[in-house]
């Protein structure tokens, strides 16, 4: 029934609609593959802060100590315990001493005053040294020290001290002539630094021994002893008034028994010879004279300007802040060659045994497997050991040759296991029915899918190298003879000072800790910016 | 074998193919001794379910594989090559001077391929122009100008418009992506196409757009296609002869009409049962047919091979003595 | 079956690649210059040659393979423990390295598996934003740096806890309550990178895990939220987790951290490494280096067998 239903339908009543159809016009703008990853890269919050990091540590390494007034050969062993001073911390720092050295660190405003020696005619009083420009301590209050020795308390002072300024007075052996250019220096400028000298080698009465003594080494060495003490100890005589006696070195040689040759000295630096009674600003030593010198002022003389050291002073007295600088940069530049050389070993090892495979694979795997079980400091440390120390090549190469021995296999792997993934696309087939030849399959068609994780995996190999670096470094493996500074050297040095002096470790530790988060999110947002599944969002 | 060498509108023969593949220690018969010839401006159909091989033979006859056995002529050139069989008696002579011209020949873009998956045959990565371009590129024309002349041509010729040479793979639908395969096959002028299951990829309404067009550059451009699918009613629909492929060997092959009017071994039979039809009341009646080869042949004794029916001229069956009576019968009804 | 062989053939591969190693290690460490012999006295000099440690390298590489075949003779220690063998001193040096990775194993493990957890159920919530961008931090980090924060502000400034381990002659044992308090700060170093990794890989799984359509089909059948995480989602992102994190356990069992124990004085399987390559104390050196290439080749054995067992999906090549 219903056939005939069907069959009443007139057929002419239906015509053919053949549409040919309109293809509708696209509204919006092509977008390449690589645009595409582009902005869906810098939408990321990570990668903006990760490049801004990276971006400072370079502007840090490369740009900054054009702007420092000292350089990274300079060494200021006075100033050794040399706090950082910029604008977070003013160089100062806290401590706990007992009473003989915090009247030693606070006679330093008296003995600053007493340009002339003068001290006894014209009292200086604690108020007037506290406020001088150069008393190094800056806060203090009572305290109490425990367990020291059999005594179980002892009186002490908790104090705020300037670590610049806490240097004080050096002892430095320097020829005339310097002397005079000093002279004229303090003249033009209006600042003292040469002091009278102390009378270092005279000996004193010890009260607990209740005899004549040679004074203790710390004496007279530290230039900052410039007042009488009272004992081994060094508790400075004091009298009732609290004031501090001084020891002074006091001319009292007969005229025959100078020598000519002091006479000339004498004569040049004095104008003439001195009279009996006459508080000395120099001791001759042969042909040189021993000056007792304010070190913050002799600085000036020397270098210029004011000590302030951005990073602060490692034991050696370095500057903190250049060689950080400069081991920076090679760190990274090293850290940069590996991953290039590396990369470009491994993608063409990885590219020819991914797109061929067979006996060349094969071989290729089992040299990547032995190459991974061998630990990388061991060869990294042999190569250093035999070729570096040898002299047969700078270390800096041999760094380079024995990362990049282990790195490509990474490369090479990755490289690999997506061209396996690959190969076998319908487009390379297509592609190869047009005509192409290998070389243009594996490196048009195959290879753009591997940039984006080599792209990642260059950025986070990178760390990794400079960890290995630091690591090798840190642990004395590596060393590095003329004062070099890399990361891993600044590191070590501070760790082994990390209780006395731990700014020594903080800026070096700090860098290092920038370097590997910047980095690792860079990768981190360079690994989603390329991820496929997100194509088009 | 069934050639007709003296009919010079043979465009391709192929000639006892074989495609094994070793896995481990097991080999996979993929394609066991083919042969068929397609004439100029014809489409053949080559029809079987999934896994008998016939993309297979798609992509020896194309050469992305090499062919274990059997040789491949384009006019009168022989451009695959393989090791000759041990049962064929071998001329040295002969193969070290056929080896040496499919070597020389072994370039030749005369035969093209449109791919399946629609997705994965365009690099995403390059904009359609590129895609369309390459083989041009690759064949060495440079001169920019003439590359823009062809390409906006092709994709005329595909009913794209000149607009989308910019644009990327992923911003197309399906059926556009086809025609850009298609466009890309095209455009090098190639004698032979080869259609490995253009069509299975996309909705229904536009399989029917893609295979219209497919018809009308076969018309305008004189393409001889090999059209590979595993759809009946649309290989019905574009071919005019078709070979039916059951593990790898063609187990049936005739005209399109002569197949559907009467199909002759058990597996067409059962293949063409299963074609639904969009009529209702047909649908009802439909009946399904199972194809279980174990129990519909016997080849211990009595060996097959493909033999021309005497009774249906140009209609090949691949069938054994005992078989080849019964369909002998089965004409005078 | 299909295992089995696998893990034959592993291993065989393993034995070999050990092989080699140790010939490129032997060779390499024997060519460095030292002055070591001449600094010895004239017994053990005489020790020395007799035990034919003078002879040229390849006599020494067959010597000292064949006693390490037949007796396990690893050789002795010059330098570090003059006359000690080379194995025992490796297994004194190992107690300390073994203590205190497995006391920050059994402390990070459980830790991060629950930071994870409970991390991955507040998946975009305030809470994951914060733990996303802390990550990073602890992640990037390596242990050291922890190590001396900890070590600065717990021991140095506070004075909470000591410096660095206790010397064990001082102490009545291992597990002396000084040398368990001396322990805390180098457990709590390695442990801060365990804990960071593992809850950064169990939430990722975890997270990824629970917006599967299979959650949606166990919630829609009945079961409650912590059913549903625990009994399906919580062991399919164990998957890939446990291998790795059975790895790392193996390893870091056995290796160590050089430079944790550089900082915190332990005496370790990491410092012995350490000296005996630059006091070229040979035999004590090679036995230091083959366990840690074992355990490293070891560790990604175990790891990939623990992957093929754990998902039925993944079938042994």
């Amino acid at each position: 029934m219903k056939q005939d239903f069907l069959n009443e339908i007139n057929q002419d009543s239906f015509e053919f609609v053949g549409v040919k159809e309109k293809e509708a016009v696209f509204g919006t703008k092509p977008i390449g593959f690589y645009r595409d990853v582009f902005k869906r890269f810098f939408k990321r919050k990570t990668a903006i802060v990760a490049l801004s990091i990276i971006g400072l540590l370079l502007i840090y390494s490369l740009i900054m100590p054009l702007f420092y007034p000292f350089d990274a050969t300079m060494a200021e062993p006075d100033y050794r315990f040399a706090k950082p001073r910029n604008f977070l911390s003013n160089g100062s720092y806290s401590k706990t001493i007992g009473l003989n050295e915090f009247d030693l660190l606070r006679s330093i405003g008296i003995s600053v005053l007493d340009v002339d020696g003068e001290y006894g005619k014209e009292l200086i009083t604690w108020e007037q040294a506290d406020s001088s420009d150069f008393q190094p301590i800056l806060k203090s209050e009572d305290t109490v020290l425990e367990g020291f020795g059999e005594s179980s308390h002892q009186n002490g002072k908790k104090v705020r001290i300037d670590s610049y300024l806490e240097v004080g007075f050096v002892y430095k052996t320097i020829s005339t002539d310097e002397y005079l250019q000093i002279l004229e220096w303090e003249q033009n400028n209006g600042k003292n630094v040469i002091y009278p000298m102390v009378d270092r080698y005279s000996w004193f009465f010890d009260d607990f021994q209740n005899d004549f003594r040679q004074r203790p080494p710390e004496y007279t060495q530290n230039a900052n002893y410039w007042f009488e003490i009272s004992s081994w100890s060094r508790t400075p005589v004091k009298f009732d008034d609290d004031s501090l006696q001084a020891n002074y070195l006091v001319f009292n040689q007969d005229e025959q028994s100078i020598s000519d040759k002091d006479k000339i000295i004498h004569n040049a630096l004095n104008g003439s010879i001195p009279n009996k009674g006459d508080i000395l600003k120099y001791q001759i030593s042969d042909n040189n004279v021993t000056v007792r010198v304010l070190s913050y002022n002799y600085f000036i003389y020397r270098n210029g300007t004011v000590p302030a050291f951005w990073m602060g002073l490692n034991d050696q007295g370095q500057d903190i802040f250049t060689r950080l600088a400069s081991g920076l940069r090679m760190s990274l530049l090293l850290a940069f060659l590996v991953a290039i050389i590396s990369m470009v070993l491994g993608v063409l090892v990885g590219a020819v045994c991914g797109f061929y495979g067979g006996t060349v694979d094969l071989i290729v795997n089992r040299v990547q497997d032995v190459l991974v079980g061998v630990p990388t400091i061991v060869v990294v440390s042999l190569i250093y050991l035999h070729f570096v120390l040898t002299g047969k090549i700078p270390i800096f190469v041999g760094l380079i040759l024995g990362f990049v021995l282990f790195a490509w296999v990474g490369y090479a792997r990755l490289v690999r296991t997506q061209f396996f993934r690959f190969k076998q696309q319908e487009y390379v087939l297509a592609s190869k029915t047009l005509g192409a030849k290998n070389k243009r399959l594996m490196f048009k068609h195959i290879f753009p899918n591997t940039l984006g994780t080599l792209i990642t995996q260059f950025a986070l190999a990178i760390p990794v190298t400079i960890l290995m670096e630091v690591v090798l470094y840190f642990l004395n493996i590596l060393q590095l003879g003329n004062g070099g500074a890399t990361l891993g050297i600044l590191i070590n040095e501070g760790a082994v000072a990390m209780s006395s002096q731990p700014h020594i470790i903080f800026w070096p530790v700090a860098v290092f800790a920038l370097i590997m988060l910047s980095f690792n999110m860079l990768g981190n947002s360079l690994r989603d910016a390329f991820d496929p599944n997100q194509r088009g969002k | 074998m069934n050639t007709d060498l003296d009919d010079n509108k043979t465009v391709l023969r192929v000639n006892n193919l074989k495609q094994y593949f070793k896995r481990g220690r097991s080999i996979n018969k993929a394609v066991d001794g083919i042969s068929f010839d397609i004439k100029k401006g014809e489409v053949f159909g080559l029809v079987g379910e999934s896994g008998c091989g016939k993309t297979t033979t798609g992509r020896a006859v194309i050469g992305l594989y090499k062919a274990t056995g059997g040789d491949v002529y384009l006019h009168d050139r022989r451009i695959i090559a393989s090791p000759q069989d041990y049962t064929d008696s071998v001329d040295i002579e002969k193969a070290r001077s056929d080896n040496k011209l499919s070597f020389q020949q072994k370039s030749t873009t005369a035969i093209q391929m449109i791919f399946q998956d629609p997705i994965s045959s365009l690099n995403p990565r390059m904009n359609v122009f590129d895609i369309i371009a390459e083989g041009l590129i690759i064949r060495g024309i440079k001169d920019r100008d003439l590359l823009k002349q062809k390409v906006f041509q092709t994709l005329e010729l595909v009913g794209l418009l000149q607009e989308h040479a910019s644009r990327y793979p992923h911003e197309f639908s399906g059926g556009q992506r086809q025609r850009i395969g298609i466009a890309r096959a095209i455009i090098l002028e190639p004698e032979v196409l080869i259609a490995d299951e253009p069509v299975s990829a996309l909705d229904v309404s536009i399989q029917a757009q893609v295979i219209n067009l497919m018809n009308d550059l076969r018309k305008k451009v004189g393409l001889t296609i090999l059209f590979i699918a595993h759809n009946l009613s649309v290989v019905k629909y574009f071919s005019d002869r078709i070979a039916v492929m059951y593990m790898g060997k063609i187990v049936e092959q005739a005209r399109t009409e002569q197949l559907f009017a009467k199909p002759c071994h058990p597996y067409t039979r059962a293949l063409i049962s299963a074609i639904p039809y969009p009529d209702p009341l047909l649908e009802n009646q439909r009946q399904r047919i199972v194809y279980n080869p174990l129990l519909e042949h016997n080849y211990a004794v009595d060996k097959p091979y493909m033999r021309e029916l005497e009774k249906d001229k140009g209609h090949y069956v691949y069938c054994n003595d005992i078989e080849y009576a019964k369909i002998d019968v089965s004409f005078n009804k | 079956m299909d295992t089995l062989k696998y893990t034959l053939k592993r291993l065989g591969l393993m034995l070999l690649t050990l092989f080699i190693i140790f010939t490129i290690i032997f060779v390499l460490i024997k060519l460095l210059p030292t002055s070591l012999y001449d600094s010895l006295s004239a017994a053990d000099k005489a020790k020395w040659d007799a035990l034919g440690y003078n002879n040229p390298i390849i006599v020494q590489y067959g010597t000292y393979l064949k006693n390490i075949i037949t007796r396990w003779d690893w050789g002795y220690s010059w330098n570090i423990k003059l006359g000690q063998t080379s194995t025992s001193l490796f297994l004194d040096r190992m107690v300390p390295t073994v203590l205190v990775n497995l006391f920050s194993f059994i402390i990070a493990v459980p830790i991060g598996l629950l930071l994870g957890i409970l991390i991955a159920q507040k998946k975009n919530k305030w809470q994951d934003q914060v733990y996303g961008v802390v990550i990073i931090f602890f992640i990037a980090l390596p242990s050291f740096v922890f190590a001396f924060l900890l070590q600065y502000f717990l021991a140095f400034q506070l004075g909470w806890l000591p410096i660095r381990m206790e010397p064990i002659n001082l102490v009545s044992g291992w597990f002396d309550p000084l040398m368990l308090l001396s322990m805390v700060l180098p457990v709590l170093a390695m442990a801060i990178p365990i804990i960071a990794s593992t809850s950064r890989s169990v939430r990722a799984e975890l997270s990824e895990q629970l917006g599967s359509e299979y959650m949606l089909l166990a919630r829609a059948k009945g079961l409650t939220k912590r059913q549903a995480t625990f009994r399906h989602c919580f062991k399919n992102a164990m998957v890939p987790i446990l291998p790795i994190l059975i790895g790392m356990f193996i390893l870091n069992f056995s290796a160590g951290s050089i430079v944790i124990e550089r900082i915190f004085s332990i005496p370790g399987t990491g410092l012995l490494y350490l000296d005996a390559l630059t006091t070229r104390d040979y035999d004590v050196f090679m036995v230091v280096s083959m366990f840690f290439v074992f355990a490293s080749l070891l560790s990604g054995l175990v790891s990939d067998l623990s992957f093929s067992y754990l998902d039925p999906r993944i079938k042994v090549r």
